[in-house]
């Protein structure tokens, strides 16, 4: 009888499961551990060039990516418009980043700029339109090609360095991992990994806007009132319907760009899911607006939205206390440090709530990256890569741009390379061994 | 004679040095690509604008049938701040659809606000601007240069480009919509008309001096309209592989990207590029072994340079080289003896590349 009702009560907890349908277990993290050489956190501009290059000097490498897919600013966030990667007539950063770029442009059709002319005030004419799409596929390629073990949708959440090995917790859907590593290259952007460790970060009390990317159409510009049209902008903006530094005060630009680069979120921060949840809300709510402002005027009722990225992109949030720290006059001066890993050149290139003013460097300087502002202040077997290098503010507007942080994030992966072969530690590794091997890779180091 | 006097006759003098007179024609011009006397003219009816209906671009031909420039007379009313003027001007092109220059018809001038006369400076510089084929000016429409009389507050970055401020340096002053207006007619679809009609006269000896041009635009649009015919004619095609070498790197990395993989089924240009890599950066190395890759055949002394050449190629290249003898089905000793000194090189990555040649060569073998 009792067996009658268990069978019985079993029966009436079970689903009834129909033919091919099996029951899940309640959802459990997994737990995993594992071992590398390298261990790359953020798979975005720096990271993944990092990445392959680790992978390609036959390192054990993970790469860690809290998006779905590789590229960062270039692809998640929209700006696929890498640059500047020649100055004055000459390529100044090449190698992994570049080969990737220009295998991006020979597949979509494209054509490269004329470098040989100066650029003058247009600095973006020697930029490289991209198919974003393409480019992500091509890093992810090369990372799976490299041997490279791409982590998605991970992120970590507690870093402690023991018997010279660094101890990685991350977390990711479904899953909870320790990695095991001698070497981490923080490549985050927002030196997330360098502050789990301990190290100390820098941040401006108010950073650079943030922008959504996305495409209007649905308008012609030759047949707009544009007169008609920032005046209705400047009364909803007095009536505060319309915040004015979300699009630089320009209604006219936004309207020419068609959402090109042109927004400004204040504040946007993609350090926690929070705050770039915030930024994400904010960039959107501002396109949303916007849009239903200019649905009503003439010439623009069936204005709508052709594309739009998945997040917004972010210049600036936080950057290491390294051993060295840019600064300006060093950037515009073109300083080649002894320890230069690779060059950067683009204007200084701050924005504020008022736009954006380029300061053009002066003819024939090209400014160069030393190993130094790559390692936080007391640190082992750490290196960063990419935006969150040391750097005064006015030089990291310049310094944070895409190819500047393709030629760091290979810089990078090299010091660690050798630093794994040789037991030691990143700041330490020989400039002229750093300079054979990054060559060997097809890179450009800058002679002090 | 007064001092005064002569002071007064000077000033006439130097001004009038500075100012067109009415009676003088007026031409500017740039350096053309080809220099050939005009033997015919041909026209074509274009209806590109809605003030100017049917009409006519004319193709200037030397006595062989080579374009030598094409032109347009505009005529058309330029209207600002409901006040018009008439523009009266022949504009020329070169066959490359590059702009060449300008001519007014006698007793014509060009004139700023209140109909004052350009002066000489100001000429000098419409022809300036009007050969930068970058100015924003082409990038705008009527309105915004309208509306770009009331500056704007910062300025925009990426794409995106000028502001009103910076629209004032690419104009002349009071002649803002003449400059406009001439800019956008020399670089809208005039333009490709000119070109396409270029290329239905293509000739190789036409390309040639096209290529062989001082003006880098020229030689740019010539390498891209050479691609795909260079098999056919080796003088154009050396003077391509020879650009390849150029210091200019624009010039070489454009000449590579003339090249298609048909034009390595010769040895000659197979060893010629194989030289010409000697002195290039791992970016253009790359893409023109890729095209070793692409090409169908692969010449034995081709096989014996990338045996010989391969251990001091940059890891990526290596890694490349395998591929194309992998493509190419090279399964000689020589190549396997190369290879298998790879398969034991201290990098992972290369020596598993190797191996995985190695593994796919034995299997050819079976």
């Amino acid at each position: 009888m009792l067996t009658r009702i268990g069978v019985l009560s079993l029966g009436m907890a079970m689903p009834g499961l129909s033919q091919g349908e099996i029951l899940k277990k309640p959802y459990k993290i997994r737990f995993r551990t594992m071992e590398t050489d390298i261990l790359v956190v953020g798979g975005g501009t720096a990271g993944a060039i990092a990445a392959i290059q680790a992978g390609r000097a036959g390192q054990k490498v993970t790469l860690l990516e809290c998006q779905s897919q590789l590229g960062g600013t270039t692809t998640t966030a929209g700006v696929a418009f890498p640059g500047i990667f020649h100055a004055w007539g000459k390529q100044v950063i090449s190698g992994i980043g570049w080969e990737i770029v220009q295998e991006a442009v020979a597949l979509n059709g494209d054509t490269l700029p004329d470098f040989s002319m100066p650029h003058g005030r247009q600095h973006w004419r020697h930029q490289i339109r991209l198919n974003g799409q393409l480019y992500s596929m091509l890093l992810e390629q090369k990372c799976i090609d490299a041997g490279v073990e791409i982590r998605y949708y991970e992120t970590p959440t507690q870093i402690t360095f023991r018997n010279d090995h660094w101890l990685v917790e991350t977390v990711g859907k479904g899953i909870h991992v320790q990695i095991r590593c001698r070497q981490i290259i923080d490549c985050s952007g927002n030196a997330i990994a360098a502050s789990i460790a301990g190290f100390d970060l820098i941040r401006e009390k108010e950073t650079q806007p943030g922008t959504l990317m996305f495409t209007l159409e649905g308008y012609d510009m030759e047949k707009l009132d544009l007169n008609l049209i920032r005046s209705a902008y400047n009364d909803a903006v007095s009536r505060g319907e319309l915040v004015r530094s979300e699009f630089r005060g320009d209604i006219v630009a936004l309207l020419k760009t068609k959402g090109d680069n042109i927004q400004h979120i204040k504040g946007a921060d993609s350090t926690t899911s929070e705050s770039h949840t915030q930024a994400n809300i904010m960039g959107r709510t501002s396109l949303y607006k916007h849009l239903k402002f200019l649905k009503k005027l003439p010439g623009c009722e069936n204005i709508r939205i052709a594309d739009m990225r998945t997040e917004v992109g972010v210049r600036e949030t936080y950057r290491i206390d390294g051993l060295y720290r840019v600064t300006r006059e060093d950037y515009v001066t073109g300083r080649v440090f002894k320890d230069a890993v690779s060059y950067s050149y683009y204007p200084i290139d701050l924005h504020t709530e008022h736009g954006v003013t380029p300061r053009h460097l002066a003819e024939g300087v090209v400014a160069t990256v030393p190993l130094r502002s790559l390692i936080p202040k007391n640190s082992k077997n750490f290196i960063v890569a990419g935006r969150c290098l040391s750097s005064d503010r006015l030089a990291n507007s310049a310094l944070r741009v895409q190819a500047s942080c393709m030629g760091m994030g290979q810089a990078a992966a090299a010091a660690t390379i050798l630093a794994n072969q040789q037991n030691i530690s990143p700041g330490e590794v020989d400039m002229d061994d750093l300079r054979k091997l990054l060559e060997q890779h097809g890179g450009i180091v800058p002679k002090s | 004679m007064t001092k005064s006097l002569v002071f007064f006759l000077v000033a006439v003098l130097y001004w009038s040095m500075g100012q067109k007179t009415p009676q003088d024609p007026i031409r500017y011009f740039r350096k053309q690509t080809i220099n050939r006397p005009i033997a015919g003219v041909k026209a074509r009816t274009v209806s590109l604008e809605e003030e100017m209906p049917n009409d006519s671009l004319f193709q200037h031909l030397s006595a062989d049938g080579v374009p030598v420039y094409y032109t347009r007379e505009v005529k058309t009313a330029v209207c600002f701040d409901n006040k018009c003027r008439q523009l009266v001007i022949t504009l020329f092109w070169n066959p490359t659809g590059r702009y060449l220059g300008f001519e007014l018809p006698e007793n014509e001038f060009l004139s700023k606000k209140d109909h004052d006369p350009f002066t000489d400076k100001e000429y000098q510089r419409l022809n300036e601007l009007l050969a930068d084929p970058d100015l924003p000016l082409g990038k705008i429409t009527f309105n915004e240069l309208v509306l770009t009389s009331t500056p704007l507050k910062g300025e925009l970055d990426g794409v995106s480009g000028a502001t009103s401020e910076n629209l004032l340096q690419y104009v002349i002053e009071g002649a803002a919509y003449t400059t406009y207006k001439l800019y956008t007619i020399l670089y809208g679809p005039t333009q490709q008309l000119v070109r396409d009609w270029t290329m239905q006269c293509w000739g190789k000896e036409f390309m040639l001096e096209v290529i062989r041009s001082n003006n880098l635009y020229d030689v740019f649009w010539g390498l891209e309209n050479v691609k795909g015919k260079l098999k056919e004619y080796p003088r154009l095609q050396e003077q391509v592989l020879d650009m390849i070498r150029s210091e200019n790197y624009s010039l070489s990395e454009k000449a590579i990207h003339a090249l298609e993989p048909k034009d390595l089924e010769n040895i000659t240009v197979q060893l010629k590029l194989l030289e010409s890599l000697n002195g290039l950066d791992f970016g253009r190395k790359k893409r023109i072994l890729e095209l070793f890759g692409e090409t169908s055949q692969l010449f034995p002394e081709t096989v014996e340079q990338f045996n010989s050449r391969i251990s001091d190629m940059e890891i990526p290249l290596k890694v490349l080289i395998l591929e194309i003898f992998k493509e190419h089905e090279v399964v000689d000793g020589t190549t396997l003896h190369t290879v298998n000194g790879l398969a034991h090189s201290g990098n992972p990555y290369i020596s598993r590349k190797a191996k995985e040649y190695l593994a796919w060569s034995g299997n050819k073998k079976e």
